[in-house]
């Protein structure tokens, strides 16, 4: 006997996700997720980014599948760090983010950045209710890594090439890191930058600045 | 190795699905590009996440869906094996749409109490 059902593999996973969305929305927060591979950079750009924020009010939950180091790092620039570990999962799922969320007085934030673990492939399918996403390379990584991990490219808001300042000691090809990325996205906006230098690092700010107006109008 | 991450969420979405007094043979579903399913992997993963669950011994079955591309200059949607930004119209921005699909299409059972029950699913053991 067959059973019919079309049903979307990580749905309970969706269901979750939609909740998140709502919960936060109501709230006020724009929520960003930022994806990449381990040692992209996400962790020093977002300690590099919280002390440019202005008047924006952050909050940041942090996933890895081990330790506290990262949640330490932030909370030198953030009051309101959550740090999940996963054990052996090697992403975050929506009910991570709804446990941590709840640990979190939504009424101080106004940004909530979700550092998911590191891992370019497996995260990337898994809603976790935030507004954008954010697909990391870094200059380091290699300039071929956008058409190996399509997925990302595809889901992305904004894409981000970090460690730019080591463009001078790195052989990384430019345009070809740019055409495999317009193959995929013809449209997403990319921004070079380096926690390290400052490069970049005012546009990145003002795209979450823009970003989050734009979507609080909604 | 996401498709273990995929076949564990798989299998808490089949059990939901199974109808009772059920033992599950198929499980058939589709996957879009993006997903960068690889299948020999997700059918290894699969059997490794049912081991020792009722739905141990079935099989899965992946449909692979072909990449989606879009034309901005003509309008059109089609299919194609690759990626390709090349359009038969002559443009070159074709661009991928719909091609992240990840959905369990059909479960094949028994059913343990009719006696005409299909044995036409039931895969033989390997080396038979």
């Amino acid at each position: 006997m067959q059973v019919q059902v079309i049903e979307n593999v990580l749905k309970v996973n969706d269901d979750i996700a939609a909740m998140n969305r709502q919960a936060l929305r109501q709230a006020g927060v724009w929520s960003v997720d930022l994806i990449g591979a381990p040692g992209c950079g996400k962790t020093l750009l977002l300690e590099a980014t919280l002390q440019r924020l202005g008047g924006l009010r952050p909050a940041v939950i942090v996933g890895d599948m081990a330790t506290q180091r990262d949640a330490d790092r932030m909370a030198r620039f953030c009051s309101q760090v959550v740090q999940i570990n996963t054990g052996k999962g090697c992403h975050l799922e929506a009910n991570h983010v709804r446990q941590a969320v709840g640990r979190l007085d939504l009424s101080q934030v106004d940004v909530l950045f979700v550092e998911n673990v590191g891992n370019l492939i497996c995260p990337v399918g898994f809603d976790l209710g935030q507004d954008a996403k954010v697909g990391l390379f870094s200059v380091s990584g290699g300039d071929d890594k956008a058409a190996k991990h399509p997925f990302i490219i595809v889901e992305s808001q904004v894409i981000l090439l970090t460690k730019t300042d080591l463009l001078p000691h790195i052989p990384f090809d430019m345009d070809l890191f740019m055409a495999d990325i317009r193959k995929l996205n013809p449209t997403v906006p990319v921004i070079a930058l380096s926690a390290h230098s400052g490069e970049g690092m005012d546009a990145w700010i003002d795209w979450i600045r823009a970003q989050s107006r734009k979507d609080a109008g909604r | 190795m996401h498709e273990f991450s995929i076949a564990t969420a798989l299998l808490d979405q089949v059990v939901r699905h199974i109808p009772p007094r059920s033992v599950l043979r198929r499980v058939t579903i589709e996957a879009g590009p993006l997903q960068g399913i690889d299948p020999e992997a997700m059918r290894w993963a699969w059997e490794a996440v049912t081991e020792q669950t009722a739905c141990a011994g079935s099989k899965l079955e992946i449909v692979q869906k072909p990449w989606r591309l879009r034309c901005p200059d003509c309008g059109q949607d089609r299919d194609a094996p690759e990626l390709d930004n090349a359009c038969p119209c002559g443009g070159q921005r074709c661009h991928p749409v719909d091609s992240d699909a990840l959905r369990l299409l059909t479960l094949t059972v028994d059913q343990e109490d009719d006696p005409h029950a299909s044995s036409g699913d039931r895969e033989r053991p390997e080396g038979e």
